[in-house]
């Protein structure tokens, strides 16, 4: 089963097969991972790093996807090649000599996801190939909103806006928790069927926020439509046209881990 | 999009072999002159013309059929290159062209990487493009524009986008002030600069939509709000409050080569 997202960041590991290269490891950022990982397999000539060229037939294992814009994901691909050097990661030790390529890139993912910035984006561990998948060990597990997931993704183009939408609606809007009128750039409104709740964008926030004072960027948060948790990154997703992979989410505070959401 | 090196280093040899470009009107080799005397005759309209004349001009150069707008940008490259008065001409690449992954027009590669303003402090460690780090044999750090995007994959972000994620050293904020006044003096600019957010609607929706802020842009503002905060502390609020930030060099490259995108005709 395959995911289709739009407005795809996205930052993959990949892994030769090669024996003669010993599992090595690329770090990659993309907006299209099938179209990249041909690329990869093909040469620099045809669009594939310098680097990755002629060594090797590589599979694309593992990829972190849900970043709200390419800076980020950027700015998570150079850490994650560079974790020695960043200011956040001083922490991760070095590889030692057990520890497989494989698994040190794992490892420092599993510590990136944990770590602010990005420990509050609303991103997604995917798996590619399930017999490379590993689990996070007991003492590196994410934010209860980050899955980890199995399975392919697709990048998938944004469908452009119907003109009709796009005009101001007749009636105006009213924030469900403000009662003012809302302007179409602030509008935030649910995903989820039948729920027509709309809000300011900074009254949503607001909501979500509740409990978490010190914060400026909400996680997730109660629909005070349809009382369904969500991820405030979903919805941003949702106001910006794209409709892939805007999956429910259990709040952190239900009994739910993600793991009883895994199909094995 | 790629523009490999051996295409490149063929268009300089071919330059070296043929000094003399087919495009203009053949004038006698002067004896005794240094370089190739080249008549200044007036460039071709290569705005106007068709893919498939670029594709045969960009071949006589043994340059591969590129994007069309990156063909007329390297045809036009190539003829003020072989029209010049001095001849400039070198077997070496040069470092604003010989890029393998330069798209449009290329983007300046500084050999030393211009380190952030607010990040020159002593103990900067630039990230060296080649060294790969002790017992690390396969993670050698790369420049990080690996992606298959098209409008943002300039070298040079890297430079910029990676300063502020660099170990620091630390501030030296040893003044007078015991550490107990300088934490508090710290938790009152951070708890000023959260509110000059919230203040601002305009800035507040940016963060909340996840957009990255201009580094530079929110530094301006908040010392004109008079809040003091120093570069690295800023840094670790906005991290701590997950805001994407970015150096402006980088927004204006990708508004400039997204303008062009959109501009030149396809």
């Amino acid at each position: 089963m395959v995911v289709e997202v739009e407005c795809l960041f996205g930052v993959y590991m990949l892994y030769c097969t090669n024996p003669k290269f010993k599992g090595r490891i690329y770090i990659g950022f993309t907006v299209n991972p099938e179209r990249r990982i041909g690329q990869h397999n093909a040469g620099r000539h045809r669009g594939g790093a310098k680097r990755t060229s002629g060594r090797g037939p590589w599979e694309m294992v593992l990829i972190i996807h849900g970043f709200p814009s390419d800076i980020a994901a950027l700015r998570f691909e150079w850490a994650w090649q560079n974790p020695h050097s960043s200011r956040r990661l001083s922490h991760i030790t070095r590889r030692s000599k057990k520890e497989s390529s494989l698994q040190f890139h794992w490892r420092v993912v599993s510590n990136m996801l944990r770590v602010m910035p990005w420990s509050r984006l609303p991103l997604t561990a995917r798996w590619l190939k399930q017999e490379y998948r590993m689990d996070f060990e007991p003492g590196l597990q994410p934010p209860l909103h980050i899955p980890l997931a199995f399975g392919s993704i697709r990048a998938r183009k944004q469908k452009p806006k119907d003109v009709e939408e796009e005009q101001e609606e007749k009636g105006a809007d009213i924030c469900l928790l403000c009662q003012g009128t809302v302007k179409s750039a602030d509008k935030m409104t649910c995903f989820h069927p039948l729920c027509h709740m709309t809000s300011h964008l900074i009254c949503l926030a607001k909501h979500f926020l509740k409990g978490e004072a010190a914060h400026l960027l909400p996680v997730e948060g109660e629909c005070p439509g349809c009382r369904h948790s969500v991820l405030w990154g979903s919805l941003i997703r949702h106001k910006n046209g794209c409709y892939g992979d805007l999956e429910e989410h259990t709040s952190s505070s239900s009994q739910n881990h993600w793991t009883d959401e895994l199909q094995i | 999009m790629q523009y490999t090196c051996e295409t490149h280093s063929r268009f300089y040899l071919f330059l070296f072999l043929y000094p003399l470009t087919p495009l203009s009107t053949v004038a006698p080799r002067r004896k005794g002159q240094q370089g190739p005397l080249v008549p200044i005759t007036p460039m071709p309209s290569y705005s106007d013309m068709d893919t498939p004349d670029l594709k045969n001009k960009l071949n006589r150069f043994g340059v591969r059929p590129l994007p069309k707008r990156q063909m007329i940008l390297k045809l036009k490259e190539i003829h003020q290159y072989t029209h010049q008065v001095i001849s400039s001409e070198s077997e070496d690449e040069t470092p604003s062209l010989g890029r393998p992954r330069a798209i449009g027009p290329p983007p300046t590669m500084e050999p030393t990487r211009k380190p952030v303003s607010c990040a020159q402090t002593g103990g900067f460690k630039e990230p060296s493009g080649r060294a790969a780090p002790a017992g690390e044999e396969d993670m050698e750090p790369l420049s990080a524009s690996q992606g298959s995007n098209t409008s943002s994959t300039a070298p040079s972000e890297d430079s910029e986008r990676s300063n502020p994620e660099q170990c620091l050293s630390d501030d030296s904020d040893t003044d007078d002030i015991t550490a107990s006044q300088s934490a508090s003096k710290l938790q009152d600019n951070l708890i000023a600069v959260r509110r000059f957010i919230q203040s601002d609607p305009d800035l507040y929706g940016q963060i909340l939509h996840y957009q990255p802020l201009v580094l530079s842009d929110l530094q301006a503002r908040l010392k004109a709000a008079g809040i003091r905060l120093g570069a690295a502390k800023l840094l670790d609020y906005l991290d701590s409050q997950c805001i994407t930030f970015t150096t402006a060099k980088y927004l204006l490259k990708r508004k400039h080569k997204q303008k062009k995108i959109t501009d030149t005709p396809h």
